[in-house]
């Protein structure tokens, strides 16, 4: 096991600021780590939950927090809470939209899919009792201006500087303090929308601004202006939060600049990543699945599928190669946009989804319903009296019913299996079921919707999940992930040491410093290996000069990585195609087929190639990784675990219409690098526990980790 | 359950064999399901299981068929099926009943049952596993020739377990027209190629002799070769999935949860009958202009009847079929079970198989709506089945609207519109690929108003949930396209106590290819019939603007907002009328339209009329003469709004030649009254419907609620600024008629009608 941090060891240090707790870990040039957990505090702008979570975790490693600021060479951190939140509460800033004249409907068009964005399959043919949301930004407060430009970025009508200054006075004078511009095909001349810029910081210098080019450069005006509108509308609060932040980081004697977490699994300077806050939505997810990355490495893995079951929410992510899976679009509450982001799926399953009957079949259901955090599970004694999934897991003997939630003060719940047996009785009854098969039925249940959606997720793009391993983490993951990974047929789940409980933290610690570039290019075939070389020629030529003016590119030559988006022609749905760094030769173009061929015929069949359609290239994208090499040599901690007593058992309970068995009790240290135990038994982790059904078998490796693997 | 006969066919199975064959007139099945002895049906069911396996399995399936959709979206080319999701996939018993269906275009719910029972009866030695069977024959099951079936049946052992299927539009198979809605079409050899049943995967393999002569018959064949890779893939991927169930819980458990879930669907719908009385509901709507240079008019009917726990509709009094605006009767049955599966059973997330075995169907052949073999039907995917969506949409709100239940009450919807408006070009485009290109916008949508509130303007189609509305840049990436603006109609939703959602209006003109547009909007009549004396929504219609001096405009730095104040010349359109020509100095408009609305203008509380005035949604014009509401300053006067709103019942009754003060609207329902909306009062002890504001009788409990109502019948160019005058594409007379209250010129219904033709019967409840 890992000893203490030693004292005169440089550190780095990683926060995730989440609805409930800010988690930190730290990292030293050695690879050892610690952690610590703080209540988020969003009435102080998260300050206080932010620096107790540091504290937390210096007092794990061993030394006083002033010290930690000394030896810190690099901080990372990430808004994604802060400006989730300001989206989610509606309570951002007044936001002025200036788009191109004639288009000032489309933020309110949402394309038509406002009602069923972020809706449970449940309620997609609900008509009547969905409804559109209010826009985000009012109908008067978006402003078209006289200005067009053509799909080859050719102005077809020149920008109107003297209307467009009139619009900008008006909307200031009508209160905005942030401004969003999107203005049809900026992807293909930034021009319009670059003057604009010029036009509104001349007459409102204070205002925040935002151009949709700069935030994506993909086709499709709606979900840009949704990216550039959502930038402005958490912008002004997100900088002020990180101001103060760097403002009392400077104070306590940290002499490094912040490093931002951004959604697409790296991070920037502080400056480079101030004026883009929505790059950081998402971005603490996307941290876990970059543990992931890392930790698959380390592992032997190359396919992993990453899952996080939360109280409310089952987040699911794909490594294939090592590689996360790029995503399509993100969703945030009722609105979809696309920048360059590593995906993370979520739907409403967690320890709160409530179990309820279906009338017209007579049969159990469990979701979409939740009882999140407010009241919670019934088990939580705050008002619940739905059954939920952390009901029927502590009837079961999953989780230790003397567990204890929540760090200190009235935060902290005590589970009640009295209130957990007499929520779930209520569906057991009218079913002529005993509770703990009733608990099963809901555990089997969640767990089968949970497998259905990793086998849309991974087959929907053309893989097949017995190829992959399953990493498990969150509050409710380890739980649940025996169930889960067996319906997949999945041979070997990872539960992490109990950094697991920082997971995403832990991630963001690992990432390296990442710049990205776009062109949207409209190549058809035929096409020359010179026509593939100059879109990224031009956007690499950024890249050296962004990565070189920044506080990390000092002398620093960036590996370069290429991809290019290929589909058939008139497909609206594209593979990323890795394409060779560096000048392209004739070969470049055959070659770029036949990968696109061989992903293609690997996720869809041999037969669903067809050599006679055109491809198209759709975009090129370059990044510029700048390692950070940070590397943790364990996921455990010093002083994180203890043992059960010797010989502990408790009844679990695994069958329907059988009884309970009695189950061996582990901790994590019971269990040390080499040893194995087979199930049944349950291995209780702070906030969480590890199910171990009858003939599993979970293997401790030498990083801390937990491996699981099913017999048979 | 299809009840799987052995015995002999009586005389009138025989009967309905012979007539509804497929083959002269639309396939209907018989009521039993006749299985050549080739065929083995997997039959084996557990009949005990317990709930939490059910609901294991039953997502289980849920999820193959949602997973078949997925691969279709990412594998297609067709922007119809990708963008307006104009496809659906299903899991069918081996019996052919229906048991999932995806969130996609709901009205292809209606015949891939029927056509999986026309490939056992006429195919069923040949089903094999392995192999996939290709339809588009309209006459066996398709909504329209670009409307492709591929079923493939699911094989446990060498018993038949289920079939999975999909059905796509394709971009163009063929046909007078690029993109094969065959406006000009004079009969069934216009159209693209039907093909009945045919088997396009053998043994895993896909037939080369047939797949060449499919895509032969496509302007794009490399697009719909694409097309049927993902069709094929998709299916694959829920065989194998239902397959590995079978292996899992038992092919017995599976087929178990199966009929569950079709019981508890039928369960479900009975239950929810059971809140409604008897009665019958009734629709009419006309279609202008039949083909290409015609200029004629002809009328739809759809009655609903609901007796005890059945429905059954009809199309009583429908014209015979003429020109290229028929639809035969699987598309017919479609748009009724995609009112039932979305208005009526959302909770079942589409097992819509229950409910369609309480349903029946009195078509009468030759019809527009239930057409024969030989006649044209390839347009029917713009015309004929949203014609038809919107009037079963209309019955079955009605039908819900005299729920005693709240919660179905509140699941009436006023309708979207009766015609898809679209325009559909092709050419060459930029970079100098053929092209068929159609503009999708319409999918953007509009919501009806419902009893409690307004519709909303871009709020997707009801018939087609995960529809989504296409990106300006997506379109002008791909076509020579340049768009000036896209926008909110106003004055496009039904004025009514709660207006129907507005529809929008696009400008745009040709930009750096070459293009010719075949399908445009140019409608002469309403098609989605305001609920309870509300207004219909807008009709579509194409501005063609030839020698305009855009370019100079453009130069010029004007981007207009409109057509209005370009010069040029404008064009005069004809629905379903010849190619429009366009060159560089072209400007297009056209709109897709609002959705009705519901209940009289004159209830509708004035701030509202003020907010949408202030927001642009209706003209002064309309807040003055349809709503009545005086604003001074923006602000509702209440006591001018009030004589405002008694002078205009005061000159609908004048109208209708009663010339008299409107009675006082001071008639107090008794509590405990039965009422159909907030408007009409059942009065069981008088044995009359009486106007619930003024007490006036409109008929007798054992006729209907129309018997004795004030008609006013005026022009159809006056229901409002977004409608003109018919006469332009249609010849014989049609007149707008207000039904109104004898009393106080209370409005209980607008239609469009044939002077000559009785009033639409509403309501018709049988007190028990």
């Amino acid at each position: 096991m890992a000893s203490s941090i030693a004292p005169d060891r440089s550190l780095i240090a990683a926060v995730d600021i989440g609805g409930t707790f800010t988690d930190c870990v730290i990292v030293d040039d050695e690879g050892k780590v610690a952690y610590g957990k703080s209540l988020s505090t969003p009435a102080d702008d998260f300050q206080s939950g932010f620096f107790g979570s540091l504290e937390a975790a210096a007092a794990q490693a061993g030394y006083p927090a002033e010290e930690l600021f000394e030896r810190l060479t690099r901080l990372v951190s990430h808004g994604s809470t802060v400006a989730t939140n300001i989206v989610v509460e509606e309570r951002g800033a007044r936001v002025g939209v200036l788009t191109t004249k004639g288009h000032e409907d489309t933020l309110i068009m949402m394309r038509g899919l406002g009602r069923v964005t972020g809706e449970p399959p449940e309620n997609l043919l609900r008509v009547t009792e969905t409804r559109k949301p209010t826009p985000i930004v009012p109908r008067d407060r978006i402003r078209g201006v006289s200005e067009r430009v053509d799909s080859a970025g050719t102005v077809v009508v020149e920008l109107d500087e003297q209307q467009l200054e009139a619009e900008v006075r008006a909307l200031v004078a009508d209160g905005c303090e942030a401004f969003a511009v999107c203005f049809l095909w900026s992807i293909q001349n930034p021009a319009h929308e670059l003057r604009a810029r010029e036009i509104v910081r001349r007459v409102a210098p204070d205002a925040f601004v935002t151009v949709s080019h700069e935030l994506s450069k993909s086709v499709g005006e709606y979900e840009r202006t949704v990216a550039a509108v959502i930038n402005a509308f958490v912008g002004p609060k997100t900088s002020q939060y990180l101001t103060k932040l760097e403002a009392q980081l400077s104070k306590l004697g940290f002499g490094d600049g912040l490093m931002l977490m951004q959604c697409h699994g790296g991070m920037v300077p502080l400056e480079d990543g101030k004026d883009r806050p929505i790059l950081t939505i998402g971005s603490g997810p996307v941290g876990g699945i970059v543990g992931t990355q890392r930790l698959a490495a380390d592992l032997g893995f190359r396919d992993v599928i990453a899952t996080d079951m939360g109280g409310t929410s089952f987040d699911v992510g794909i490594i294939k190669d090592l590689d996360p899976e790029v995503a399509e679009g993100t969703t945030i509450g009722k609105y979809a946009y696309k920048i360059p982001a590593v995906e993370v799926l979520s739907i409403g399953a967690g320890g709160g989804s409530i179990a309820w009957i279906d009338e017209a079949s007579g049969t159990l259901r469990v979701g979409p319903q939740s009882a999140s955090s407010n009241p919670g599970p019934a088990c939580y004694d705050r008002g619940g009296v739905e059954p939920t999934v952390t009901d029927a897991n502590l009837v079961l003997g999953y989780l230790d019913p003397k567990a204890v939630f929540g760090t200190s003060g009235d935060r902290q719940i005590h589970p009640r299996l009295d209130l957990a047996e007499a929520a779930v009785r209520r569906v057991a009854e009218p079913l002529g079921l005993s509770v703990t098969d009733a608990a099963l039925g809901i555990i089997e249940i969640i767990n089968a919707k949970m497998a259905n959606v990793l086998e849309r997720v991974v087959v929907g793009r053309g893989f097949d999940p017995r190829d992959f391993a399953i990493l498990s983490y969150g509050g409710s993951g380890p739980l649940h992930a025996a169930g889960y990974a067996r319906e997949l047929g999945v041979e070997q789940v990872v539960i992490p040491g109990e950094v697991a409980s920082v997971w995403s933290a832990f991630g963001i610690g690992l990432s390296d410093v990442r710049y990205q570039q776009e062109e949207d290019c409209q190549l058809v075939e035929p096409f020359t290996s010179a026509d593939l070389q100059t879109p990224f020629e031009a956007i690499e030529q950024v890249l050296r000069e962004q990565v070189a003016a920044s506080r990390v590119g000092g002398g620093v030559d960036p590996q370069l990585v290429r991809h290019a988006r290929v589909r058939y022609e008139w497909q609206r749905h594209e593979l990323e195609i890795l394409v060779p760094a560096g000048e392209l030769g004739e070969e470049a173009v055959s070659q770029l087929r036949a990968a696109f061929e061989a992903s293609y015929a690997g996720r869809y069949g041999a037969a669903a190639l067809l050599p006679e359609a055109n491809l198209e290239i759709v975009s090129v994208t370059s990044e510029a990784v700048v390692s950070t090499g940070v590397q943790a040599v364990s996921r455990t901690a010093p002083g994180a675990t203890d043992r059960a007593p010797d010989g502990a058992t408790r009844t679990v309970h695994f069958e329907r219409g059988e009884d309970g068995v009695e189950a061996a009790v582990l901790r994590s240290d019971d269990l040390q690098p080499g040893q194995s135990v087979t199930g049944p038994a349950v291995i209780d982790l702070p906030t969480t526990g590890i199910v171990v059904p009858p003939g599993t078998r979970v293997a401790r490796g030498d990083g801390g980790d937990f491996i699981m693997t099913f017999g048979g | 359950m299809a009840i799987i006969e052995s015995t002999a066919p009586s005389d009138a199975e025989r009967e309905h064999r012979k007539y509804w064959n497929g083959v002269d007139r639309s396939f209907i099945p018989a009521g039993t399901l006749r299985v050549p002895d080739g065929l083995k049906l997997h039959s084996e069911a557990d009949t005990e299981i317990d709930p939490i396996t059910f609901e294991v399995v039953r997502h289980s399936l849920w999820n193959a068929n949602e997973e078949h959709g997925s691969i279709i979206t990412n594998l297609a080319v067709s922007p119809i099926t990708l963008e307006t999701r104009d496809f659906q996939t299903a899991i069918i018993t081996a019996d052919g009943e229906i048991l999932f269906f995806g969130p996609y275009l709901q009205y292809l719910a209606g015949f891939m049952d029927m056509v999986v029972k026309f490939i056992i009866e006429q195919r069923g030695n040949d089903v094999k596993p392995g192999d996939m069977w290709l339809v588009n024959d309209p006459w066996i099951g398709t909504a329209h020739q670009p409307d492709v079936n591929l079923l493939c049946p699911v094989f446990v052992g060498d018993e038949l377990f289920c079939w999975v299927a999909n059905n796509v539009h394709q971009n163009d198979i063929g046909g007078t027209v690029p993109g094969s809605f065959c406006t000009n079409a004079q009969d069934a050899f216009w159209d693209p190629v039907s093909i009945p049943p045919c088997r396009i995967v053998r043994d895993g393999e896909i037939q080369r002799d047939v797949e060449d002569f499919y895509r032969r018959q496509s302007r794009t064949p490399v697009n719909i070769a694409l097309d049927l890779r993902a069709c094929i893939a998709g299916n694959n991927a829920a065989r194998d999935r239902i397959l590995g169930m079978a292996k899992r819980y038992g092919a017995a458990t599976v087929k178990g949860v199966m009929n569950g879930l079709l019981d508890a669907s039928q369960s479900a719908f009975t239950n929810l009958l059971e809140t409604i009385p008897d009665g019958e509901w009734h629709e009419r709507c006309y279609q202008e202009v039949a083909v290409t240079g015609d200029r004629g008019s002809y009328r739809i009917e759809m009655q609903l009847r609901k007796e005890g726990d059945r429905l059954i509709f009809a199309n009583k009094g429908t014209d015979p079929e003429v020109g290229a605006i028929n639809l035969t009767f699987g598309a017919h049955r479609g748009t009724t079970l995609a009112a039932i599966n979305v208005l009526v059973l959302a909770e079942q997330m589409g097992v819509i198989g229950g409910a369609a075995r309480q349903i029946d169907y009195e078509p009468e052949s030759g019809t527009i709506t239930c057409c024969d073999y030989g006649v044209a039907v390839s347009p029917a995917g713009v015309y004929a089945n949203e014609l038809m969506m919107a009037m079963a949409n209309a019955v079955v709100t009605k039908m819900l609207l005299c729920s005693s239940s709240e919660a179905v009450r509140a699941k009436a919807l006023a309708s979207t519109p009766g015609q898809w408006h679209l325009h559909i070009h092709a050419g060459n485009n930029q970079r100098g690929a053929y092209y068929v290109g159609p503009m999708l916008d319409a999918i953007i949508g509009t919501t009806g108003a419902t009893a409690t509130a307004d519709g909303d303007f871009a709020n997707g189609v009801w018939w087609i949930p995960e529809g989504r509305g296409p990106n300006v840049e997506t379109y002008e990436r791909d076509w020579p396209i340049l768009y000036l603006y896209r926008r909110e109609d106003s004055d496009s939703g039904g004025a009514g106590r709660f207006r129907g959602g507005n529809g929008g209006r696009i400008g745009y003109i040709p930009h750096g290819g070459e293009m010719g547009v075949g399908v445009y909007p140019a409608e002469g009549l309403p098609k989605s019939p305001g609920i309870l004396g509300a207004l219909p929504g807008s009709i579509g219609e194409t501005v063609l603007l030839q020698g305009s001096d855009i370019r100079a405009q453009l130069a010029a730095g004007n981007l207009p907002s409109s057509v209005e104040g370009l010069t040029g010349t404008r064009v005069p359109t004809q629905g379903k009328g010849d190619p429009l020509l366009v060159d560089d100095d072209s400007v297009m408009e056209w709109n897709w339209g609002g959705s009705a609305g519901y209940g009289d203008p004159l209830t509708r509380e004035p701030a509202r009329v003020a907010a949408d005035l202030a927001a642009g949604q209706i003209s002064a014009e309309v807040a003055d003469r349809e709503y009545g509401v005086v604003l001074v300053d923006g602000a509702v006067d209440e006591a001018a709004t009030q004589e405002r709103r008694t002078a205009l019942r005061k000159a609908r009754l004048a109208g209708a030649g009663i010339d008299r003060e409107p009675a006082a609207r001071d008639f107090s329902v008794a509590d405990g009254t039965t009422m159909i909306g907030a408007d009409i009062a059942l009065d069981q002890d008088a044995g009359t419907y009486r106007c619930a504001y003024c007490g006036d009788r409109l008929g007798s409990l054992d006729g209907h609620t129309r018997e004795h109502v004030a008609v006013w019948e005026h022009a159809v160019q006056e229901i409002g600024p977004r409608f003109s005058d018919p006469s332009q594409y249609i010849d014989q007379e049609l007149v707008y008629r207000e039904i109104l209250c004898c009393g106080c010129g209370h409005r209980f219904g607008t239609e469009v009608s044939r002077p000559e033709d009785d009033l639409v019967v509403d309501f018709r409840i049988h007190a028990s």
